[in-house]
């Protein structure tokens, strides 16, 4: 008996020491910079606080659940990251237009903007209630700040090519007055694309920084302070981060989120995550697997909200093989490969099939773009004309060298899905003389022998990724950037050069829109890749939680209306 | 003894040193670096070269083995870019939640592992020894995540939106959301909750191989001399067991203690996983893939003194237990 | 080279539990070398119309998201699974006897070195040396099995250096050495056999321990195709959503053949080590 109250003793000694002081005081004291950032965001806060109002709606904390921690955090200057970016954008930071359902710039931080005649010069009027949450008010000067850093080059911000066409430096930005700031650009279209991504950063913590330490920088996960609906209270590495609303948050937006609290919560086994919510510990399932869908569905106390694609599935050709530098190679193996099974089964039917990199939701989309179809007898007939045939009888495919149709199609080790869709297309590919072979590949090492443009050493590989609003795949397919990272398809088509030189410059929709067909029709006749399928995003939601609307503009586009259906609990 | 463990820890030394520029030179010669696994388009050549600046691996290698070392030496552990603060608060983070739950279970395997060999050398050779180890076998031969997942959907999923059981546990996580806003006592029974099926479930694991031994352990004690003089004297057979056999059957399983750290702190990753428990074999993973090679670096060190230290540990443990052992 | 224990081996035919252990590891041998002519379906043949269906006549354990057969894909990954198991055993306790005999019967710095190896791999944390080993190597059966050995050889290595150490005082070997016999052939015709043992028990408990370990690797990542560890792993998210025999049935396989391993190298233990006979 005296060892197990000596055992209760050692657990309570371990609950009541590990976490003496708070999260927050624990990071703070850690690092010079973010004891002070917080101590002023808390003062702040707690000057702002008052009575929450006599609504309903009010109050509660929701728990979202990922599978992932958000790199970076809330450094804008660094992400890459889908999760943190939507952080970012919606709940802790702001960015200067946001999108409506239109997918149309609205204002947000910046109240109005106005474009130069000639198209040259755009100029932001910024809100003046936007305060940081240590006090200091939004200004120009963080706009100009947050664009001169991330376009320098020694911050190496991976999205710098935003800016690509907007004049460089200091010469490029003049902050007018506080709340005024003009960038000079060359014309072209979509202007304010970047804005709508980049969240601003606060120039009076970060200005000091040399920008080559930006990245690293505490602000990022131990203590960001934000300006957006949500301050930032506490970050638990592969645990949790927690926001509380922010209660000087300008009324002209909303005023203060009717949430008292967002939590988002890392749990890696999706297994495990579906419990949680279907336990009613987490109230947001990110990201549910589709052959997870129906259980959401089923179950009396979740939902299932499903928005439109805009993350899509493919397969990169290495085009410099022998085997792949054929079009028609390439088109064989869309044809024989059956997209729309594909969909219907391992997406239960959470999906399109896709024929290009242009989402469905962008205005230069073609709805009546002719694909290829599933077709294995043409299939066979297009690999025979391309001088691929059976030679030897041995049911794969060769040239007239006798090079065999042997492609290696490497993935995401660890990536169930598209383990599996490879796995279908070699058994698929088989039927057509074409020997695919799967291998899962460390992440590390798949990018290195993808993207290592002295190296890629790889036939094809099976990737996913988020389109953006903007689209520009020029780092994907303009024989300039072949020897960049992301030219590895080694597509050199002057057509397609020209294209992509040309769309970008385009001011007005109406002139583009004919372009933008004509580029989807030669992607479809090159196949660079294969495209598979756009993947409807779905995300599990616990009844208790109202209010909420997603789409394809991310998960949190709606946080500030988010509220909690039911008072009991959280 | 003294003597003995002076020389001990002067061995251990060189040993670490060799465990750290083994994992370094490995992990060097891994494709791919910080740079590298930021999958993004705008990823230009130079971009990741000024990445690669930043984090200071511009230089050869000599030199950032040299620096690597030289700051060690310091009781630097260098910066986490992955995680965006020193190493040593990453570390200090997940460490006492790696220990929490590898000691309870350690110790709750332990005791259950011993109280099943008792039992099957007790009964030795009867339905109830083989069913016993057929039990124990069992647990023992399902994969630890896979078990966890069981357990996860009997006593979390199941139990609480299924069943209405009133015993139900939180699934994933050391704490709950609202941990901060609890009592003391709240935040014992919230801790003790959350531990209740990662903990089982490496108990589950464990408690075979401690069982095997505290059975063939006990087995081999009770015939020897001494036990079968306690049993002519006319002592009472449990009497004879706990009294007798068992303490001297259970040194040699404090050996084994030590032997199992390392097999603990392996095999925590799973469940760890699992139960989006916050430790350090899931840092680990995670830090490899995103190749953080201070943070790989300090880990395994630690993970290797760990190993070392609970080693010695244990013998010390022994010769204080065992008054016949000498190590000078 | 078991000449002494032929008898006492003899002797696993009288437990019970040994037995079952015994068939029940040959069967699993069995099953995956004749894996091509039992399987009814090819393990790779996709076919959607027929995706997950459940256990029925036509395909005994159901099919999976594409289509295939489970019963066949788990005939075939036993040849995986079991590969990767026996081979990385063999290797490890190939590498684990020849550095502990070396070490043990020779004593002076080959011990030294010896045994600092082995303190060194034992104290590099197995987990991050496979992780980090893997992002090196293109996963295949071949690197599994080589860093499987690589990590799993000081535990034979002691076991036969502790072993060696005791009999290299007793009689037989004494005696070897009086009638002039090189140190080589004493070790390798006298103490070497008699040490083996305690690693034939322990090899056969590693079986059971690797092919777990395999599908620990598959949870990582890190799998090799079609073994039960990916297998397992594949069809784990569907536990909760209904499609449970994708992961049943391959964690049946999983734990029937580490618990068949196991209960041998129990029986090969109690018979081969007769300190372990009790009075009862």
């Amino acid at each position: 008996m005296r060892r197990f109250a000596l055992f209760i003793a050692f657990l309570a000694f371990v609950a009541g020491c590990g976490d003496a002081p708070s999260p927050r005081a624990e990071a703070a004291a850690a690092d010079p910079f973010c004891q002070g950032a917080m101590a002023a965001v808390d003062s702040f806060v707690a000057s702002g606080a008052q009575a929450a109002p006599e609504d309903s709606r009010f109050g509660g904390t929701a728990v979202v659940g990922g599978i992932a921690e958000m790199v970076n955090g809330m450094n804008a200057f660094a992400t890459i990251d889908y999760g943190a970016n939507q952080y970012q954008q919606f709940v802790n930071l702001m960015t200067l237009v946001r999108l409506d359902e239109e997918l149309v710039p609205q204002p947000y931080l910046a109240e109005s903007w106005s474009l130069s005649e000639d198209g040259t010069e755009l100029t932001f009027q910024l809100r003046n209630d936007v305060h940081w949450h240590d006090g200091e008010r939004t200004d120009a000067h963080d706009v100009a700040f947050t664009f001169l850093r991330a376009t320098d080059p020694e911050t190496a911000f991976p999205n710098a090519s935003f800016w690509d066409r907007y004049v460089p430096g200091p010469e490029g930005v003049e902050v007018l007055d506080d709340f005024t700031v003009t960038f000079r650009l060359e014309p072209h279209a979509e202007v304010l694309d970047p804005w709508r991504a980049m969240a601003i950063m606060p120039e009076h913590l970060l200005g000091e920084v040399p920008p080559g330490e930006l990245a690293a920088h505490p602000f990022g996960t131990v203590c960001p302070v934000g300006n957006g609906p949500f301050v930032f209270v506490s970050h638990r590495p592969q645990e949790r981060w927690v926001f509380q609303a922010n209660p000087t948050f300008p009324a002209g937006l909303g005023g203060r989120p009717a949430l008292d609290r967002i939590v988002y919560r890392v749990i890696p086994d999706q297994t495990t995550l579906l419990t949680e919510l279907l336990t009613g510990a987490v109230d947001v399932y990110l990201s549910v697997r589709p052959d997870q869908a129906a259980a959401v569905v089923q179950d009396d106390d979740t939902r299932l909200e499903v928005f439109d694609p805009r993350e899509f599935t493919f397969v990169g050709w290495n085009t410099r093989r022998p085997q792949l530098a054929d079009a028609r190679v390439r088109r064989a193996i869309t044809m024989a490969t059956d997209r729309s099974a594909v969909v219907q089964t391992l997406l239960r039917g959470y999906g399109i099939v896709a024929e290009t990199g242009v989402p469905p939701f962008h205005w230069g989309h073609d709805p009546d773009l002719a694909g290829v179809d599933r077709d294995l007898e043409a299939a066979r007939r297009l690999l025979s004309q391309a001088g691929w045939v059976d030679r030897d009888g041995n049911g794969v495919r060769e040239d007239a060298a006798g090079l065999p149709l042997e492609v290696t199609v490497v993935y995401n080790a660890g990536n169930q899905d598209r383990q599996t869709i490879v796995e279908l297309m070699a058994s698929e590919l088989r039927e057509v003389g074409v020997a695919l072979t799967p291998e899962g590949l460390e992440p590390g090492q798949l990018a290195a022998r993808v993207t290592d443009p002295a190296v890629r050493d790889f036939d094809g590989i099976a990737l996913a990724w988020v389109a953006e609003f903007r689209v520009d795949e020029k780092d994907l397919f303009h024989s300039e950037r072949a020897n960049q990272p992301w030219g590895f398809a080694g597509i050199g088509d002057p057509e397609l050069d020209a294209l992509l030189d040309t769309l970008q410059l385009v001011e007005k929709r109406e002139d583009a829109v004919p372009l933008w067909h004509r580029y989807q029709e030669r992607i479809v006749e090159l196949q660079p890749f294969l495209y598979l399928f756009y993947s409807q995003k779905l995300t599990g939601i616990t009844n208790r939680l109202q209010g909420v609307a997603m789409d394809s503009r991310g998960e949190f586009n709606s946080v500030r209306d988010w509220w909690i259906g039911d008072a009991s609990g959280r | 003894m003294r003597r003995y463990l002076a020389r001990r820890l002067l061995l251990a030394l060189p040993l670490l040193l060799g465990v750290a520029t083994l994992l370094f030179l490995l992990v060097e010669a891994a494709p791919g670096d910080p740079a590298e696994v930021l999958m993004s388009p705008g990823m230009t050549l130079e971009v990741r070269s000024q990445i690669r600046t930043n984090l200071g691996l511009d230089q050869p290698l000599p030199v950032r083995y040299a620096r690597w070392m030289g700051s060690l030496l310091g009781g630097d552990l260098g910066f986490s870019h992955s995680y965006g603060s020193p190493v040593a608060t990453v570390l200090k983070r997940a460490l006492p939640n790696t220990l929490l739950l590898a000691g309870v279970s350690l110790v709750l395997a332990f005791v259950l592992g011993v109280g099943i060999g008792v039992v099957q050398a007790v009964r030795q050779n009867t339905m109830v020894d083989s069913g016993l180890n057929l039990l124990v076998l069992t647990f023992y031969s399902l994969p630890s995540f896979w078990l966890g997942i069981i357990l996860i959907l009997v006593f979390s999923y199941g139990a609480q939106s299924l069943w209405g059981w009133p015993l139900h546990f939180p699934a994933s996580g050391v704490t709950s959301v609202d941990y901060d806003l609890m009592s003391l006592g709240g935040r014992i029974v919230d801790r003790v909750r959350h531990l209740v099926l990662p903990a089982t479930t490496l108990v589950l694991v464990m408690a075979a191989g401690i069982a095997r031994y505290a059975r063939s352990g006990l087995l081999e004690v009770i015939r020897q001399d001494y036990v079968r003089a306690a049993r002519a004297r006319g002592l009472g057979r449990m009497q004879v067991l706990f009294r007798h056999a068992l303490p001297n059957a259970l040194l040699p399983l404090i050996t084994v203690l030590g032997l199992y750290l390392p097999i603990l702190f392996s095999g925590a990753v799973f469940v760890e996983t699992v139960f989006a428990w916050p430790g350090m074999g899931w840092l680990m993973v995670e830090a490899v893939s995103s190749r953080d090679y201070p943070l790989i670096l300090a880990g395994s060190l630690l993970f290797a003194t760990l190993v070392v230290v609970g080693n010695l540990l244990a013998d010390v443990l022994y010769a204080w237990a065992d008054p016949r052992v000498r190590y000078d | 080279m078991f000449r002494g224990h032929a008898s006492r081996l003899l002797a696993l035919g009288g437990n019970r539990l040994a037995r079952v252990g015994l068939a029940g590891a040959t069967l699993a041998l069995l099953l995956a070398v004749l894996a091509p002519f039992l399987a009814p379906h090819d393990p790779t043949q996709t076919d959607l119309a027929r995706h997950l269906l459940p256990p029925g006549l036509d395909h005994l354990l159901g099919t999976d998201q594409l289509g295939r057969d489970v019963l066949s894909r788990i005939l075939f990954g036993a040849r995986v699974s079991l590969t990767v198991a026996l081979l990385s055993v063999v290797l490890s306790v190939g590498i684990g006897v020849t550095l502990g005999a070396l070490g043990g019967f020779f004593g002076g710095w080959v011990d030294g070195v010896v045994m600092r190896t082995v303190d060194l791999v034992l104290a590099v944390p197995r987990l991050v040396l496979l992780v980090t080993v893997i992002a090196l190597l293109r996963p295949s059966v071949t690197a599994i099995v080589l860093l499987l050995a690589l990590t799993q050889w000081p535990a034979p290595a002691r076991l036969i250096r502790a072993e060696i150490l005791s009999l290299k005082e007793r009689d037989f070997v004494e005696a070897a050495r009086a009638l002039g016999y090189s140190r080589a052939r004493i070790l390798l015709r006298h103490v070497v056999p008699n040490a083996l043992s305690p690693v034939l028990v322990a090899a056969t408990l590693g079986v059971s321990h690797t092919v777990i370990l395999e599908a620990g690797l598959a949870f990582l990542g890190l799998g090799v195709p079609l073994s039960w560890g990916t297998l397992l792993l594949a069809g784990q998210a569907n536990l909760i959503t209904g499609a449970w025999w994708l992961t049943v049935f391959p964690g049946a396989a999983i734990a029937l053949v580490a618990i068949a391993f196991n209960l041998l190298g129990d029986g090969l233990r109690d018979a081969l080590d007769p300190r372990q006979e009790g009075p009862s």
